[in-house]
């Protein structure tokens, strides 16, 4: 692992880096409202877990068999893609494959192109593209339509967490800004709040031209993807518009439909649902054949699919043997949840992807090491989200593997290596004074 | 065991650099009346080193450390720090190639071992409850020591238990050198576990077997308002509530 630091990289901009990070977290430690929003999110989702495992306790057993399948997907990940390009494309949806960032945002340029209105449903993913301000700066108006993103969005703030975007947002914020796009008081209360981006966005989605999505799932076999959601806002972002693009990771590739559908429930379950309102499948255009038998594409909904499937580090992530894990993840949230650290911070402990888990997100796939750097020395290391997460994923594992790589980078803080080489030279780490 | 064993108590830099933990340790020692070679005071087992990152960098200094225990001749090693111990355990052979030729122990291991020969007792405490924090090194970063330290606390008052225990007990904060980076994060971890796990326990007892979780509680119940705690690491604590003969 290199790639991602660059040789410019002083120790002073490392220590700067660092103590600007620390500025921020210990900010965000006196930050009450954020506080209690957390604690309050916390302990429902707990609550919520144990009731939806409880009440399917066979969803452990699943959850052993969904690893196995992951795990053979992710060392054979270029097949899967191929197979599951084959199969869109059988089913009259475009597809393209994009090895990074910006590769994935020229062929988003091509394919929208400017003066458009796009709706948007929730997707971290297209964070690594850093999506709204990318169309944005080629004349195209996003919305965000995910209630929390639609608040983030409006307060001009970017998301703390995977689940809850606006965890960190009390209603009273959400109050004032809605206030503003309103031009009137709106009330604190969440139902009012709640009913008021219903009616605003409610026109959006059938004036847009574009939908825009990423997918919990997508299958090789039928190139289905598998979109999850309580809101609504999904079946109309990828339903209204003629045109549908969904941005996919690499990672979120399943061999077959009936492997998916063991994928959701796990995925439901571990992330405190006994079951949610809606899932999407999602396998092409809309069509019909219902005048003579001749088909023709865009009946109700989009008359056009692009799916762009986007690398960016992940294939270099599924080759390494310690880092591979991390493609596992399913974005459960749990890990957050249930971290000692996380919810007193949220997201300001990451970057695009957070906590535990986003550190090496970070560095490998949305960030680099420069951007993993500060926020790999802030786990404490327990290993308690192994313990709790779907995917048996150890982060704090990955995350001493990532301290290593940071070593051979020279992008150590420098009270690391001040600690470091005091032990080397005196043989500890508290060295006694003469 | 071996019929002329020759103990060795690896003390560690965090014990060796906090007072109260040192005497606690020490203490408990000349209270159990055992003999041992006191080993690691002045020298570190190179733990920060890998959670540095320090991997390379490491092989020298383990190799030093390795001669300062293979010359004391010890059969046996006994450490009340679980990242020493799985240093000594998992790090020395898997990382490093170095087989010490004899066993470690954690201290509570030694604990159950001392309990079991009744060469320590321990005084009941008929109203005394506590909790008991697991530290992840012995617990479920390491071998599990879940029901030993609590079997031996119950000799001597009862045990509580929060709702999230053993392998799936909160984390207090305080391990992977976050007591170094970012000192209040680590401090407001342990603050907030517990709040959540011990404030409606009905005790102000909290003991650990982890130098690391022992300091950073200990801070962190040093911000609580509601109720006062008293932290113990398992040495201090059996030092003061141990049967003299
Ligand atoms: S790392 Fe595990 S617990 Fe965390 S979000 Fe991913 S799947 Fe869920």
């Amino acid at each position: 692992m290199s790639g991602n630091a660059k040789g410019a990289e002083t120790t002073e901009d490392i220590n700067k880096a660092f103590n600007a990070y620390k500025r921020k977290i210990y900010r965000a430690l006196k930050d009450d409202f954020l506080k209690t929003a957390l604690e309050r999110a916390v302990s429902s989702f707990r609550k919520n877990r144990d009731a939806a495992l409880a009440a399917f306790p066979e969803v452990e057993g699943k959850r052993e068999r969904l690893l196995e399948i992951k795990d053979e997907v992710i060392c054979n990940l270029a097949d899967y893609v191929a197979r599951a390009r084959e199969a869109l494309e059988r089913n009259h949806a475009k597809t393209y494959y994009a090895s990074d960032a910006s590769a994935a945002n020229e062929i988003l340029a091509d394919i929208i192109g400017t003066g458009k209105t796009i709706v948007k449903a929730k997707s971290i993913t297209s964070e690594e593209l850093e999506f709204n301000s990318m169309m944005e700066e080629t004349g195209n108006l996003v919305w965000e339509t995910d209630l929390g993103e639609f608040i983030i969005q409006l307060l001009g703030e970017k998301p703390m967490h995977i689940l809850a975007p606006a965890v960190h947002v009390p209603r009273e914020r959400t109050a004032k800004v809605f206030s503003e796009v309103a031009g009137r008081e709106m009330p604190t209360d969440p139902e009012k709040l709640t009913m008021f981006a219903r009616e605003f966005l409610r026109d959006k989605y059938f004036s847009a031209d574009v939908g825009f999505s990423g997918a919990n799932f997508i299958t090789a076999d039928t190139g289905t993807m598998f979109l999850i959601e309580n809101e609504g806002n999904i079946r109309f972002a990828t339903n209204a518009p003629e045109v549908h693009v969904a941005v996919i990771g690499l990672e979120k590739l399943m061999p077959s439909l009936s492997d998916a559908m063991l994928g959701l429930e796990v995925l439901m379950r571990y992330a405190g649902y006994l079951v949610t309102s809606y899932v999407s499948m999602i396998s092409g255009p809309a069509k019909t054949g219902d005048i003579e038998k001749i088909t023709v594409y865009g009946a109700h909904g989009p008359r056009e699919l692009h799916v762009i499937f986007l690398d960016n580090g992940r294939l270099k992530a599924a080759r390494d043997p310690d880092y591979r894990e991390m493609l596992r993840c399913l974005r459960c949230g749990a890990c957050m949840y249930e971290c000692a650290i996380y919810p007193l911070v949220s997201g300001h402990w990451g970057y695009h992807y957070m906590g535990g888990i986003g550190v090496p997100w970070t560095a490998l796939i949305s960030g680099g090491l420069t951007k993993a750097a500060p926020l790999a020395y802030s786990c404490a290391l327990c290993g308690r989200c192994k313990e709790i997460c779907p995917a048996g994923i150890d982060s704090a594992k990955l995350i001493e593997r990532l301290r290593r790589d940071l070593k051979r980078e020279g992008l150590v803080p420098g009270f690391i290596r001040k600690m470091a080489e005091a032990v080397i030279n005196t043989g500890t780490p508290y060295p006694k004074e003469d | 065991m071996p019929d002329k064993e020759k103990l060795g108590v690896f003390f560690g830099c965090t014990t060796v650099g906090a007072p109260h933990l040192l005497e606690g340790l020490v203490g408990f020692l000349v209270k159990a009346r055992i003999d041992y070679v006191p080993l690691g005071k002045d020298l570190c087992c190179g733990v920060p080193l890998l959670l540095a990152g320090y991997h390379r960098e490491a092989g020298a200094h383990v190799q030093r450390v390795k001669k300062h225990m293979v010359e004391a001749g010890i059969t046996r090693m006994v450490t009340s720090c679980p990242h020493c111990y799985l240093m000594f355990r998992e790090g020395f052979p898997n990382d490093f190639g170095i087989e010490l030729g004899f066993e470690t122990m954690h201290f509570v291991e030694f604990a159950v071992e001392l309990l079991n020969q009744g060469k320590i007792k321990l005084k009941l405490h008929k109203d005394m409850k506590i909790v008991y924090h697991d530290p992840c090194g012995i617990g479920r970063r390491g071998p599990g020591l879940h029901q030993e330290p609590r079997s031996v606390l119950a000799s001597c008052a009862e045990v509580v238990e929060a709702e999230r225990a053993d392998k799936l007990g909160t984390c207090c904060g305080g391990g992977g050198l976050l007591r170094a980076s970012l000192p209040k994060l680590a401090v407001a971890a342990a603050k907030r576990k517990i709040i959540d796990d011990y404030l409606n326990k009905g005790t102000d007892i909290i003991v650990t077997s982890c130098p690391f979780c022992t300091l950073n509680l200990t801070d962190g119940a040093g911000e609580i308002t509601e109720r006062g705690f008293n932290v113990f690491d398992l040495p201090m604590f059996l030092a003061e509530n141990m049967e003299e003969e």
